[in-house]
């Protein structure tokens, strides 16, 4: 089902999901934590108002019962009352008050009745009837139990920790304490406590039926932390929430357990070891009394409305996901398959069939314009094709044109070596190579009579077919003209006048000209505008030919080309050459130069006229190193014996 | 195959004393311990509870005391074999020609320590004019004798066993037992570096506590020590398993239904180990040492709690 990597259903896919996701992702995180901040907000006022609404419930049953032993302790310090009227005070007080368990009135020693060190009265509820009795024991010593001897310490009234009843009943009680006080000799003195008892069923009632969320409870702690109520009826009296946040390593316990009992209201967050799942508490004080209640809920429920929600988003937008990505490689598919069809047209275009048959579109969309496009290059291409098959045609025609060409131009030089066999007053060697098929470089040798050799070396500006036809037609001049005694200014001369008519192209050529007498071994020579040519001694000394008798032939007439003579030796070797020579070049476009060249000349004394050609020839190429022949190159060398 | 022949003679042997126990009627033994069920008499109940004493050969029943009934009362009266005391409690006793004579001392530190707020007691001199809290029931001797050494002036509240008086601030300070009141502290929300400790024991008032007493008219070697024996090894085994122990603190607490806290109950096991075993004292297990005995004649003395004086010979009958 999926797009094939690379295929653009793939990459649109990856792009579009990516992009949703990463939006989606974004908008989700933000939702979530922004909603989860207003769950906890709503979560803690709800705690709140909940917590709040029993405290008041509770306090107003506290308040009430409180007033009672204030009243009590007001009668008692301002009358005076006898034994009978005490009891009976205390009697009323347990039969009207239904949530008054017992009341008592208990005396410091000696102060109701001089002769009594214990003097108390108790009052208490069994099985419906009102049971009078007193706490004189004097094994229970009242003035050392907490309920007499703290508020008589503190001169303020306490209720007391919860307690069970001695009864053996397993009913939990607290007792609140007033002590009351009488003027002895103008100082106010303790005179006794008076107490109500009251269970505290009532009390576990109410907190019991606290219920937030699905299993949130909440507790009652006393001044000491002590567990008053608790879903678990183990921990009540058992524990206090300090020996609970120690038992089960909950450090934050002990910390909200502090600010319980420090009449502080908070909400809280509750971790610890033992705790699998994060809970929140909410703890607020009692006002009547030093008790605080907490409620205590899992995040997991909190948050169970919003999670839930959460999860259907999730779930949409997974599906909404599968959606998109079916949408995109279906609808891409079908965009895409005239693409395929192109593409395989192409590929038979490609192959040489330029007349394939395109896709047939018919929509004016992107894909419309890819078929105009497509049908214009198919156009276009078969065009191109037909003229580039004739254009091949002719530039084969004229390369093997170029070639025969270059067959004639080659020709036209003399290539038999060596040329004069018969004759062992010289040896002569000669080399043209070309840049191109065909160059304008030539040379040239022959006799003009028995003794008389002329040689000539020629270097035709331009390459190519116009500078070879322009050589050819030098060569011819030259041949022309020669006749018996003609020096060679003279044989230049006609020939650049020659050469002048009719070159509207403004060809030219240099030219080093040279007559030779074998037996005079005398060399006269005309060079119009040509490089130096060498002369190296059977020693090995080289003398340079620098004598320039003119520009090169074929674009001025300005004044007669003059002739020196150079006295020749037995032995000696003439070099002659084109620029194609000295100024090789290597890959780097270093050029090959005089000095190498002359470096080269010494080392051929003792060589043949062919093998010193060789030798240059063979440098020149060592120099060039493969790098593409710019310019024709042509050496002659000629060793008189 | 000699061996085995031993080895079964042996097993014969064993269950043969096996069945005379059991059928020869254990020796009866009734121990008064000398407070209401809690960890400090957990190695007594392993004891019981693991057959350690019946393994010794005796059937032993331990009786609590209440703030009403002492233990001492029970020993005086014949109503116990051996009853554990307090020294203090026992060498007053003797003083007064009461017949008893100590058979091992369990603890070898002193274990109590007054427990102020440190908000307004921070050195002994702040404890001058002062009310400080101690049990009506007794073990009033070391702070007695530390307010003397440190000549204060205070006012002294008997309370009966809570800690509430302190806890409502109607006493600036308390004498408690680390063990066990200190933790309760605690335990009711106060921070221990919101109290300010005076450990007797670092004040030159390190008198050692728990004992095991008798009547000397009954003293009986063999029985005596077989019952030591079997005491230490029930206590060994009681810290080697203290879950175990717990466990057992727990059913005997809420058998007379007393608030069962284990996390207190754990911390008293823990403590009652630092003051049977002090690592810088040398002492055999069990073992009374005379200089303890006279550094707490001597103090119970600048009490004047000694009405006729008596020797350590005379009074301690256990390992020397």
């Amino acid at each position: 089902m999926l797009p094939k990597k690379h295929t653009f259903a793939f990459r649109l896919n990856l792009y579009v999901v990516s992009s949703i996701s990463l939006i989606a992702f974004i908008i989700f995180t933000s939702y979530y934590f922004i909603s989860r901040n207003m769950f906890l907000d709503a979560a803690e006022q709800n705690a709140k108002n909940i917590t709040e609404k029993y405290v008041n419930q509770i306090d107003a049953v506290i308040g009430k019962v409180a007033k009672i032993p204030f009243n009590f302790a007001m009668i008692v310090e301002n009358n005076i009352l006898d034994e009978k009227k005490l009891v009976l005070m205390l009697q009323n007080i347990v039969a009207n008050n239904e949530e008054v368990y017992g009341s008592a009135v208990a005396f410091e020693p000696f102060s109701f009745n001089k002769d009594k060190y214990f003097s108390s009265h108790y009052v208490y509820r069994s099985d419906e009837k009102i049971i009078t009795s007193d706490l004189n024991d004097p094994k229970y010593e009242y003035f050392y139990q907490d309920w007499y001897q703290i508020p008589a310490k503190l001169g303020k009234p306490v209720w007391s920790e919860p307690y069970y009843d001695e009864g053996g009943g397993n009913t939990l009680m607290t007792t609140y304490s007033v002590p009351f006080f009488r003027t002895q000799n103008g100082a106010t003195e303790l005179w006794g406590i008076i107490t109500i008892d009251i269970e505290l069923d009532w009390l576990d009632k109410i907190v019991s039926s606290i219920q937030i969320y699905d299993t949130g409870f909440a507790f009652v702690i006393s001044y000491a932390g002590t567990f008053v109520t608790h879903p678990n009826r183990n921990f009540i009296m058992n524990q206090t929430i300090f020996s609970l946040s120690e038992e089960f390593n909950i450090p934050s316990l002990r910390d909200i357990g502090r600010k319980m009992i420090a009449k502080k209201s908070g909400f809280e967050k509750l971790n610890g070891v033992t705790i699998k799942d994060d809970s929140r508490i909410y703890y607020t004080p009692f006002n009547s009394n030093q008790w605080a209640l907490g409620v205590i809920f899992l995040d997991k429920e909190l948050y169970a409305d919003l999670n839930n929600l959460s999860l259907l988003i999730v779930v949409i937008g997974f599906f909404g996901l599968i959606f998109i990505v079916t949408t995109i490689t279906t609808v891409s598919k079908k965009l895409t398959k005239p693409l395929n069809l192109f593409a395989n047209a192409a590929t038979e275009i490609g192959s040489g069939k330029f007349n394939s048959k395109l896709p047939e579109i018919n929509s004016k969309d992107e894909i419309g314009e890819l078929f105009n496009s497509f049908k214009q290059m198919q156009f276009e291409l078969n065009n191109y094709i037909k003229n580039l098959k004739e254009t091949t045609a002719e530039k084969e025609k004229m390369q093997s044109e170029l070639r025969i060409a270059h067959k004639i131009q080659m020709d036209m030089v003399p290539k038999i070596f060596p040329p004069f066999p018969e004759r062992e007053d010289v040896d002569l060697f000669a080399i043209l190579e070309s840049a191109k098929e065909v160059g304008g470089d030539l040379y040239d040798f022959f006799f003009i009579d028995d003794e008389k050799i002329v040689v000539l070396v020629g270097d035709v500006a331009g390459k190519g077919v116009p500078a070879s036809l322009f050589m050819a037609v030098t060569r011819t001049l030259i041949r022309s003209k020669i006749i018996k005694g003609i020096t060679s200014s003279q044989i230049i001369d006609q020939i650049n006048r020659d050469l002048m008519q009719n070159n509207d192209s403004q060809l030219f050529v240099t030219l080093l000209l040279c007559i030779i007498d074998l037996k005079t071994k005398t060399m006269e020579y005309t060079s119009a505008g040509h490089n130096p040519a060498y002369i190296v001694s059977e020693k090995g000394e080289i003398t340079v030919l620098k004598d320039r008798h003119g520009m090169a032939l074929g674009l001025f007439d300005l004044q007669p080309y003059k002739s020196s003579i150079y006295q020749m030796e037995k032995g000696d070797k003439f070099v002659l050459y084109t620029d194609g020579v000295n100024e090789a070049m290597d890959k780097d476009g270093n050029i090959y130069d005089y000095f190498r060249l002359e470096n080269m000349l010494v080392k051929m004394q003792k060589l043949s006229a062919k093998e010193s050609t060789e030798l240059i020839i063979q440098d020149i190429k060592k120099f060039a190193d493969g790098a593409e022949q710019s310019d024709d190159i042509t050496l002659m060398v000629v060793t008189l014996k | 195959m000699k061996k085995s022949l031993i080895y079964l003679c042996v097993v014969f042997v064993s269950l043969s004393i096996n069945n005379i126990n059991a059928q020869s009627n254990l020796k009866k033994i009734r121990f008064a311990v000398h407070w209401m069920p809690q960890a400090q008499f957990s190695g007594y109940y392993i004891g019981v509870d693991k057959g350690i004493y019946k393994k010794y050969g005796f059937d032993v029943e331990i009786i609590h005391s209440t703030s009403s009934v002492t233990s001492q009362d029970l020993l005086l009266d014949g109503k116990v074999d051996f009853a554990s005391m307090f020294l203090t409690t026992a060498m007053v006793l003797r003083s007064y020609n009461a017949p008893i004579i100590n058979v091992a001392q369990l603890s070898q530190r002193c274990g109590q320590v007054l427990v102020a707020k440190n908000n307004k007691i921070k050195e002994i001199a702040n404890l001058n004019n002062k009310k400080i809290g101690i049990w009506k029931s007794g073990f009033d001797e070391i702070l007695m004798s530390f307010i003397n050494k440190n000549k204060l002036n205070v006012k002294i509240v008997l309370i009966n066993s809570t800690i509430n008086l302190f806890l409502f601030d109607g006493i600036e300070a308390m004498n408690t037992m680390w063990f066990n009141e200190y933790h309760s502290i605690i335990n009711a929300g106060i921070n221990e570096d919101e109290l300010k400790t005076f450990f007797f024991a670092d004040y030159g008032l390190d008198i050692p506590e728990d004992g095991i007493y008798m009547l000397q008219n009954n003293f009986d070697k063999e029985t005596v020590d077989k019952f030591i024996k079997a005491t230490f090894e029930a206590w060994n085994y009681t810290f080697e398993n203290k879950e175990e122990a717990i466990k057992l603190v727990e059913i005997e607490m809420k058998a007379q239904n007393i608030a069962f806290n284990k996390s207190q109950q754990v911390w008293m096991l823990n403590r009652l180990h630092d003051l049977f075993y002090v690592k810088d004292k040398k002492y055999l297990k069990g073992q009374l040492l005379e200089s303890d005995f006279e550094n707490t004649y001597n103090i119970l003395t600048d009490l004047n709690r000694i009405n006729n004086s008596f020797n350590y010979v005379d009074f301690y009958f256990g390992i020397k």
